[in-house]
Formats: structure tokens, sequence, C-alpha cells
């Protein structure tokens, strides 16, 4: 009967067999406490029980929540009488615009020099000359690292670091064709100590990057959108090649000089089987 | 990782081999859009495999940068088409953080309810299509039921089923219409039960338990270099939210919990989502409960310009942590917007978990990976 459901065992697998059954077994140990109401696994509150205790608070909050919108609603008439324009009472607003105020000033620089952090101290010590800055945008904190320690900054904040950056969130790039120079821009996450960090490396559009596609895995698609985007160079990288445009394609499109509307004549011809493009059709205009 | 040639052909003389290089799509139903999964297979064994994406790459990215910022916003709908409202809810996020804007507070709550609503959508199609994939046709046509009622739901908010866009930068365009909070409770109040239909029909199932169990392992270590998120990851056994590490909205004001794996299988992936669903339940009876009067909009400037400097924003998208990260130069368009693709680092994953399985447990795996090309190509 087992046999029937599985995918055609092979033969001396039956070691993996005996295996699977005991996991089918235990995961249907499991879901049956599951079922039971027993303690899941997987979830704190039991559906059952969650079910009856959310319907006796409802009422409350139902209650409460009613009782509320009519205080506010009290309160908006009283205004109106006043003549004054209805602002609803958030609880958390008045900070949040204590908060967010000194950002709407003209006068707040986009980046400010991070000072009095203990951490970025540290790295600071580590690196010395080869971290250009440490600067905040928008509470963010980023570094500036030259492109040659990049790596080294990037292996250190994973494994030797007193906040451990397990998580590389993103890896990508931006081009800036006045400094002939592309930012590689890495996400960092630390799922231990919540925390982010934005590493910057700036680097000459003639020079390339080593990868870290040993320190983080993830960093091997990101790595080569990268390249397929940007034409940046990852020396070392395992598989260094085209992602979402197709092999073949010339130049790369998230560099400024690439046109938004651009049509590669021979590529299409040549793979799309459309043979013929109108005469002076012009297809590099803009849409400003 | 070797490279694959991208050429479908067995590999030397056809009788005397014993390696195939199979092409997996890019129109197979299992491989949930135009994915193309290329397989160097020995008999039923994987021995290694490669994915050919970008059939939808539409350059995103590059139109982002050559529009003004709210006419970038429908762009988004379409990225990742099953999680519409997410993905919407991401950009104007962003801009918003940006540009240091408040947001009512009514917008917040009804922003987050049709969150959560949008992610039971995109779990149910999930579960669907998983459930599809691996032999469980009567989940499809049950999960499809549900999904119908919140895609009726927003048609009637949105006016829209699938590129839903009603999210605005400092708010919302339009209130909720009347009879939305009844149709949304009565909604919740049907769901639990609906659940419990997909579990009976599949937790004892011997069929979807010899599928899922044991399949498509990842442990922690792993998913946490693999940069997984959403499911993927918390099926593994890592606490990982964007929700409750960095909330975003009114998520600090709510309760709900995040359910974590163990085994970092397929099965325990499913136990996750499904988990997730009944949270997303709970979320959206809570916000139903606290929702306050007041506008829906912000004060919001004429121009949309954003202040030079940059940001990097994420949020917890049914697929995984979102993330969108811009740069300005104080203009009135985007110096550069890049979207971290949950789905497309979540399917970079797809070799390490399946390399020395079935084929059909391939099919399993970019099921429990729960991607969408739209996203993943951008």
């Amino acid at each position: 009967m087992s046999d029937e459901t599985k995918p055609a065992p092979e033969a001396g697998s039956s070691g993996v067999d005996a295996e699977r059954a005991a996991k089918v077994a235990a995961a249907k140990a499991k879901a049956a406490r599951e079922a039971a109401g027993e303690s899941p696994a997987t979830a704190e509150p039991a559906p059952a029980d969650a079910d009856k205790s959310v319907d006796a608070e409802k009422e409350a909050k139902i209650a409460a929540a009613k009782a509320k919108a009519a205080a506010a609603k009290a309160a908006r008439e009283a205004a109106d009488e006043g003549g004054e324009t209805p602002k609803p009472a958030p609880a958390k607003a008045p900070a949040k615009a204590a908060a967010k105020a000194p950002a709407k000033k003209e006068a707040a620089p986009a980046y400010a020099e991070i000072t009095g952090d203990a951490f970025i101290a540290a790295l600071r010590a580590v690196f010395r000359d080869d971290i250009k800055e440490a600067v905040t945008s928008n509470g963010q904190q980023i570094v500036r690292v030259v492109p040659e320690r990049a790596r080294d900054l990037l292996w250190y904040l994973r494994y030797d670091a007193a906040i451990r950056f397990d998580l590389l969130t993103d890896v990508t790039a931006a081009h800036y064709p006045d400094r002939k120079a592309f930012e590689v821009v890495y996400q960092l996450y630390s799922i231990a100590d919540n925390r982010r960090l934005r590493v910057k490396a700036e680097l000459p559009e003639d020079q390339s990057i080593y990868t870290v596609c040993d320190i983080w895995t993830t960093a091997n698609w990101l790595e080569r959108e990268v390249y397929d985007m940007f034409g940046i160079t990852f020396e070392g990288h395992p598989d260094l090649r085209r992602i979402l445009l197709p092999e073949g394609w010339v130049g790369f499109p998230l560099r400024k000089e690439y046109p938004v509307e651009y049509r590669h004549n021979e590529w299409v011809t040549e793979n799309l089987n459309i043979l013929e493009i109108p005469e002076g059709a012009d297809l590099t205009g803009k849409f400003d | 990782m070797n490279a694959i040639p991208l050429v479908t052909h067995h590999t030397e003389t056809l009788f005397d081999s014993e390696q195939m290089v199979l092409s997996m799509g890019p129109q197979h139903p299992s491989t949930h859009g135009v994915l193309r999964v290329i397989l160097k297979l020995d008999g039923e064994r994987v021995i290694d495999l490669d994915c050919d994406i970008g059939y939808l790459h539409r350059g995103a990215e590059k139109i982002f940068e050559n529009r003004l910022y709210p006419m970038i916003a429908p762009y988004f709908d379409r990225l990742d088409y099953i999680a519409a409202v997410s993905n919407g809810l991401l950009y104007v996020e962003t801009v918003e953080k940006a540009m240091g804007l408040e947001i009512p507070p009514r917008a917040q709550y009804l922003r987050v309810i049709l969150t959560e609503l949008n992610r039971l959508a995109s779990h149910l199609l999930w579960l669907a299509t998983h459930a599809l994939d691996i032999g469980g046709f009567t989940v499809f046509l049950y999960a499809f039921r549900e999904r119908e009622e919140i895609l009726k739901i927003f048609e009637n908010f949105f006016g829209a089923r699938l590129t839903c866009h009603a999210f605005r930068i400092g708010g919302m365009t339009y209130d909720a219409y009347p009879e939305f909070e009844a149709q949304v409770r009565a909604f919740c109040d049907l769901f639990p039960k609906r659940l419990e239909e997909y579990e009976t029909l599949l937790n004892e199932n011997r069929i979807w338990l010899g599928r899922t169990v044991g399949i498509g392992v990842i442990s922690a270590e792993d998913a946490i270099s693999l940069g997984l998120t959403g499911a993927p990851l918390r099926g593994s056994g890592v606490d990982y939210d964007v929700r409750k590490t960095d909330p975003y909205e009114c998520y600090a004001d709510l309760e709900f919990d995040i359910p974590i794996g163990e085994n970092g299988d397929t099965f325990d992936r499913y136990l996750v989502r499904m988990e997730e669903m009944r949270q997303s339940r709970r979320i959206i009876m809570q916000a139903l409960d606290r929702l306050p009067d007041g506008p829906v909009m912000g004060r919001v400037p004429k121009v949309i310009r954003v202040p030079a400097g940059e940001v990097y924003h994420s949020i917890e998208a049914p697929k995984g942590e979102l993330g969108l990260y811009l740069v300005s130069d104080g203009s009135t368009k985007p110096y550069r917007l890049r979207m971290r693709p949950a789905s497309f680092i979540n399917l970079a994953a797809l070799r390490k978990m399946t390399v020395g399985s079935l084929v059909s447990d391939v099919v399993a795996v970019i099921g429990s990976l729960d991607i969408v090309l739209g996203e993943i190509d951008r």
C-alpha cells in the first residue's frame, strides 16, 4: 500500500524509505496533536482556544471601540462649533511628528556623520583609513569603504565583529557617470541584534570588485544581477553570467548612459525573427 | 555552480547515456509562470539544476528612474501581481519614509487590513497551486472559493481584482466603502472553518505527507546564508519577521504571533503558512475593532520631491522580505530605485534544496517556495 503512493523507489534505497516512513509517522502524530488542540509545535495558541478567547474579547473590544468612536465624534463636533478643522487624536502622532520634524527642514544635511556609536568606532579602529566615512541618512547607518577592502570588511562583519551581520539582505549598485564610478551597495542585517547596516564601496568604472559569494551564498545571484545590469565584474565569482537578460545582449541597462527607450536592432532581428525594421525608426526617444 | 549549457539535448548518444538534460518550462504548469528549470538527470535523480529566468523582464528599475514619484506606484502592482497590495504598500511607505510624511491613523489601519487580506489571498493561491502540483485537486477548488471572497472585497474597494491600487503617497485615495467592514468580518468569521477543511484534507493525507515530509530540507544556517526570508526561513526555525523586528504602519499596536517550523522541510513550510493565515485573520479582526475615524489622506506637497539622501525600507510581504532601496538626488524622480525581490532570492535556494532528490520533489519544492515570476524578473 505504501509503495503505491511513493514515486518509484530505487533499488537499494530501502533505508531511505524506512526513514521517510518514520518521518511521515512523526508528522502525522504532530498533525494529530494539533488537531486535538494540544500545544502545537509551530503555533502558540491552539486555534480552537484562540477562537473562544477572541470571541469573548471581541465583545469588550467592540464596546471599547464604540465608546472611543463616540468620544471622538463628540470631540469633533465640539471642535466644529469652535470653527476649527477636525483633527483625529492618534496616540502615536505627536511623538512621531516630533521625531520627524527635523527631517523636513531644508537645512538638514542628506548625510550626517556618525558620532558616539561604539560599534562604528570599533570598526574604524580595525579598518582605519580604509573606512572613508560612516554616515547616516534618514537614520540609517552607512559605512563607505575603499573597494579593495570591501570584502575584508564584509567578512569581518559576518564572522568577527561584536555584532554579527549574518543576513546579506541585498547587493546592488548605482551608477554615477559624473564621477565615472559605481557605488556597490551591500545591505546587511543582524538577526540576533536586529540591526541594519549598509556598506558602500565606490568603484571606478574600469575596476572590478571581489565577490562575497563564499561569505553568503545569496550573493551568487545578486552579484550576477549587478553584473547583468551594470557590467560590474566580480572577481572570483564562480558563475558570472547574465541572469535576467538573455545571453548575447549588448550593453548594461541600468548604466545612466543606456537610453530608456531603446532597441538593439541587430539582436532583435537575429533572435526574435523580426526581419524588417522600418527605415528611419527613431527608437532612442525620451519620455519627458 | 557549474554552468549548464542552455541547450536541451541528450548528452552524447541517446541510448548509452546515463545523464540527460531536461528543460522544465517555461511553459509548464508546475513552474508557476514563465520559469524554466534546466535539470541534469540521472534517471529520476537530479544531479544538477539551473534556473533560467528573465522571460518577464520589463526593465522596471530603469523605468522607475525616468518616472515622477506618483507615476511609479502602479508599476509595483505588476511586479508581484499575486500580492499587489503589499507591493503598493512597500513603495508608498518608502517614499513616505524618505520624505518624513505622516500618515493618518485610519489610513494606517485600512492599509494593514487590506495588506493582510492580500496575504490571505496570496497564501490561498499558494496552497491551491501547491496542492494541485502534488495531486490534491480538491484543495485547489476549495482555496479558490475563499480567494474569490477576498477578490470580491478587493473589487469593491479597488475596482480591480488583481492589480489592486488605492495607496497613495501620504495615505489612501479613497475611504472604505460602506459595507467593507461587514464583508470583511463575515469573511473572517467563516475563514477558520475553511482552514480546518483544508487541514482535514491534507494533514492526514498519506500522499501529501509522503510528498512533503523530509522533502527540500534546508537547515537554518544554510537558509540564512542563502538569504531566505518569509516562510522558507521561518520553516527552518529562524524567528525573523519584519512586522515584528521593524514594525511599520500600526503593526506595533497589534497582537500576533510568528509561527516557526522545526525541520525546514516542505511540510514545515506548509504548517508555517497555514498558521500565518490564522494570525493574519487575527490581525484583521483587531484592526477592524480598532479602526479609527478620520481622514485617510495626510498633508502632501503638490509636487512630490524627495530630499537628497537614501533610504532602505522593507516590509513582510507574503513571499518574504520585500525591500526597496531609494537613492534620491532631491529631484522629482528617483536617482536609483532598487527592489529587493523576495521571490528572486528564495528561488536561488532551489538548487541547494533539490539536488540529489527526485524530479517530482523539484515540483513540490518550487511550490513550497511560493515564487511569483513577475517579481523575480521585474
